[in-house]
């Protein structure tokens, strides 16, 4: 045994104190005597001195100084020399998806087990760097090998499942190559990898039956505003299990009784008038994984576009536009922000805010058009740009083409007789297209290439509803946002911005419904954890347990004072119980 | 009900009565004989017929056998004024249970009593002088008042006996039948105190309340033995020796105090605080004609 602190042995002389405090009680008791004229006078009992000594070897006074030696000791640090295993490197991996967060049977979530499996782990090699990697679709490393073992105590006290679904196996490689030298890779999971990753030692944390909601969707039916819901459940007990299923929107509901045969998986299609554009389905009663007790689905309905049309009507363009999106043409006398201004045939005499698309037209500062000429053959400047994407020009006649006289830097795209046709730049921050000819002096409204251009300008200037919306997306996983027009910002269920004008694309934490807002309004988009968390069932039967690398022995000082402190503790209770018992003999 | 004295308890006490031996100078009607003549059934005497007599009263017999014209007199029932002076220096809080607990419980039973017979019952509590009081009154609310004014009351300081009562009987006006409920330990007399209260006619009943631990006490080994009244304090070195040297002093001491109050014709009851308070009322109250 070696002492870290042998300094502390000093405080021992507290031994010396117990037993001055004891004798100075002992000495003398205090009693109270209503009859004290009766003892003044007596004699002291010389026999009585003789006890007193014998008094002095007192359980007490015993059970005291062990005490204080115990807790004397305990501050000193001892510690049992001994050999421990040595990795150059241990990394601890653990899935934090959703799933684990299911409650077992022990009461404990498939994290907590997992938690407890890393402290055991680390308890066996006591001296080896430690790295611990939280795993999911958002994996992050708590602790890198550099750090001490109070810090991987601490990550594993802080650490806690999150709302996403599995990491794949190649992102735990990717993970794993950049964590430097380690010796022994455990992967405390309730699902094994769908492929095994060389050197990966899985560790399966079980319990908690679960049935759960794996898809949901909403069908408009042809006479509105019926719909339909078509929910998938799964059992994935061993069990039949009676459950509750109801969808709702918030005002009207419907409800159907449930009796799920063990380890299936069955559909239910649930038709009501519906008010809103949220659903939720939800099962009662709850089981241990509540995260898919309850899902909500936002049907990707078509968000129109907001057009401010200004200058001469051309009911070509406008019917190229319709086809393209859903429109909302709006003229110059309405207030409230557009997602496109188009100009025809007029000189505007101050831009609008927002994209803007030119057609015959002019704006001070970016193009001004002076006299008509003839046109002639178009040619292709910039036959890459995503405008001409699926179009071919040279079907394209123009009779005659007004000269460009001024025109801000950009990129000329279609020419005729050296004049520019199209041509697109950005004013700011905002996109602008000009198409320089008047319309109905060309044949472009007769081509088959028209609606295909116009489409491409619209998606170019404002970004056209994507094909990719969902009805939900995953919590973990990124949310395109191309489909929604000129985004404002996106907030998340808690009602905070988690991101601003312009914004691409988002990544939601949580579930929940999320509000997207756009210049034309406001989207809910539902965000679920992933169905694949519903499920957690082994997908393949785990290899047999690679034995552990061979690990090193290094020398180290196991700490024995939690036991000392214990004993201290112990003597003390006894101390107190036994003074407490003799009291209450006397007063009886 | 109160904590001091449960129902069951009280309902056992409700065949016994106070027993006074003289006849009572009380003033309002009650079940106690007055040394004067009044209405009642039991006859007292004849006395020579004055006028204005009631000549229902006149006994014809006499009249017919030796000519004289005699009326009958009958005992007058009056109420018996109880009065309770009750200990409250600091050694009453000694004892487990205390010995002012004691005391208190005592005097509640002894209020209930008194008052269930029509008797007016005081309370006189005191330490070294007396302490506001609940003068004898009639019927059950007194009650409520004792009881009150029992509950509230917490041992302390010190007393003396012979000035205390002697402030008692100046301060009194009628006699009664006086309980006194006290340790009686205290190096100050006492026979001063009771003499004037049966000088002046009042029917008194000593009832020491000890602590057991006072009678044989358990003490053992080096002792700082300190009085909680005066604060004085003795040390010594308690062994068998010293502890029978006590108890013989306490023993003539008890003995002194009882040939007092046997001379006087005082009952005096010794009331150890294990001692449960129904065998101190239904047995040695009742052995010593205190109650009937």
């Amino acid at each position: 045994m070696s002492l870290a602190s042998p300094a502390f042995l000093a405080l021992l002389s507290l031994e010396g104190l117990v037993v001055l405090l004891y004798f100075l009680r002992a000495f003398r008791q205090s009693h109270e005597v209503a009859a004290l004229f009766l003892w003044e006078g007596v004699r002291s009992d010389p026999q009585t001195r003789a006890a007193r000594l014998a008094r002095r070897i007192d359980l007490l006074l015993l059970l005291q100084l062990l005490a204080v030696a115990c807790l004397v000791l305990a501050l000193t640090g001892p510690g049992l020399r001994g050999h421990a295993p040595r990795l150059s490197g241990l990394a601890i991996v653990l899935d934090a998806s959703a799933s684990m967060g299911t409650r077992t049977e022990g009461g404990q979530t498939r994290y907590a087990l997992a938690v407890d499996g890393a402290r055991d782990l680390l308890s066996s090699y006591p001296t080896s760097p430690v790295t611990i990697i939280q795993f999911s679709a958002t994996p992050q490393t708590l602790i890198g090998l550099d750090a001490d073992r109070e810090a991987a105590s601490q990550a594993l006290d802080r650490a806690r499942p999150g709302d996403e679904g599995d990491g794949t196996p190649e992102m735990l490689q990717g993970l794993l190559s950049g964590s430097g030298t380690l010796d022994r890779v455990v992967y405390f999971s309730d699902q094994p990898l769908r492929t095994p990753v060389a050197g990966v030692e899985e560790r399966l944390v079980t319990g908690g039956d679960n049935v759960g909601i794996v898809a949901l969707a909403v069908r408009d039916d042809p006479i509105p505003p019926a719909v339909t819901a078509f929910v998938r459940v799964r059992n994935d007990t061993d069990a039949y299990a009676e459950r509750t299923l109801r969808v709702s929107d918030g005002t009207a509901a419907v409800e159907t009784a449930l009796l799920l045969p063990p380890n299936t998986e069955q559909a239910y299609a649930l038709p009501f008038n519906a008010s809103s554009d949220v659903f939720t389905a939800s099962l009662s009663p709850r089981d241990a994984f509540a995260a898919d007790d309850t899902r909500t689905v936002t049907p990707a309905r078509a968000v129109p576009l907001r057009i401010r049309w200004l200058g001469t009507p051309n009911r070509y363009l406008e019917a190229a536009l319709r086809a393209t999106a859903d429109i909302n043409l709006v003229g110059q006398e309405e207030a409230g922000a557009v997602d496109l201004t188009v100009a025809y045939g007029v000189m505007l005499p101050a831009p609008p805010a927002g994209p803007l698309l030119l057609v015959h037209a002019g704006l001070v500062g970016v193009a001004s058009l002076g006299e008509e000429t003839d046109g002639g053959a178009v040619e292709t400047t910039a036959l890459d740009d995503p405008i001409l994407a699926g179009v071919d020009p040279l079907d394209f006649r123009v009779r005659s083409v007004p000269q460009v006289e001024a025109l801000a830097p950009g990129r000329i795209i279609l020419e005729v007789a050296g004049v520019p046709l199209l041509w697109r730049g950005e004013r700011g921050s905002e996109p602008v297209a000009l198409i320089s000819a008047d319309l109905m002096a060309t044949n472009l409204p007769l081509t088959v290439d028209f609606p295909l251009l116009v489409r491409n300008l619209l998606d170019e200037l404002v970004g056209l509803p994507a094909h990719d919306r969902v009805d939900w997306a995953i919590v973990g996983r990124p949310v395109s946002l191309s489909g929604y027009g000129t985004v404002l910002r996106v907030t998340d269920p808690e009602g905070d911005t988690i991101a601003g004008p312009g914004a691409s694309l988002f990544l939601p934490r949580t579930p929940g419904i999320y509000t997207v807002t756009t210049r034309a309004g406001s989207a809910p988009l539902a965000v679920n954890v992933d169905p694949a968390e519903s499920s957690p069932a082994a997908a393949r039967s785990l290899a047999s347990p690679t034995p552990p690398p061979e690990a090193l022995e290094a020398q180290v000082l196991l700490p024995i004072w939690p036991g000392l402190v214990a004993a201290a503790v112990l003597l003390l209770l006894l101390e107190a119980a036994r003074y407490h018992g003799m009291h209450i003999r006397r007063v009886r | 009900m109160d904590p001091l004295i449960d129902e069951a308890f009280l309902r056992r006490l409700a065949h016994l009565r106070f027993f006074a031996r003289g006849r009572r100078r009380g003033h309002l009607a009650g079940a106690h004989a007055s040394p004067r003549a009044g209405m009642s059934l039991e006859f007292a005497d004849y006395r020579d017929y004055s006028v204005g007599d009631d000549f229902r009263y006149i006994d014809w017999n006499i009249v017919g056998r030796l000519d004289r014209v005699l009326v009958k007199t009958f005992v007058r029932e009056v109420d018996l004024p109880i009065v309770l002076l009750l200990d409250l220096s600091a050694s009453m809080r000694l004892g487990h249970p205390s010995k002012g607990v004691y005391a208190a419980r005592l005097a509640a039973a002894l209020a209930y009593l008194g008052l269930r017979e029509y008797d007016r019952v005081g309370l006189y509590p005191f330490t070294d002088h007396l302490l506001p009081a609940i003068p004898p009154r009639q019927g059950m609310s007194q009650m409520a008042h004792i009881l009150g004014a029992l509950n509230h009351l917490s041992p302390g300081g010190r007393t003396s006996f012979d000035d205390i009562l002697t402030q008692y009987v100046g301060q009194s006006r009628e006699s009664g039948l006086v309980f006194l409920l006290s340790d009686l330990l205290s190096e100050g007399g006492y026979a001063d105190g009771i003499s004037r209260l049966l000088y002046r006619g009042d029917e008194v009943v000593v009832i020491q309340i000890v602590d057991p631990q006072e009678l044989h006490p358990a003490l053992a080994g080096p002792s700082r033995l300190t009085d909680p009244e005066t604060q004085r304090h003795v040390d010594l070195s308690v062994g068998d020796r010293a502890r029978a040297q006590y108890e013989a002093r306490l023993t003539a001491y008890l003995d002194a105090l009882r040939a007092f109050l046997l001379d006087r014709r005082v009952p005096y009851l010794l009331a150890p605080t294990d001692l449960p308070l129904e065998q101190l009322i239904h047995e040695r109250m009742r052995a010593q004609g205190v109650l009937q």
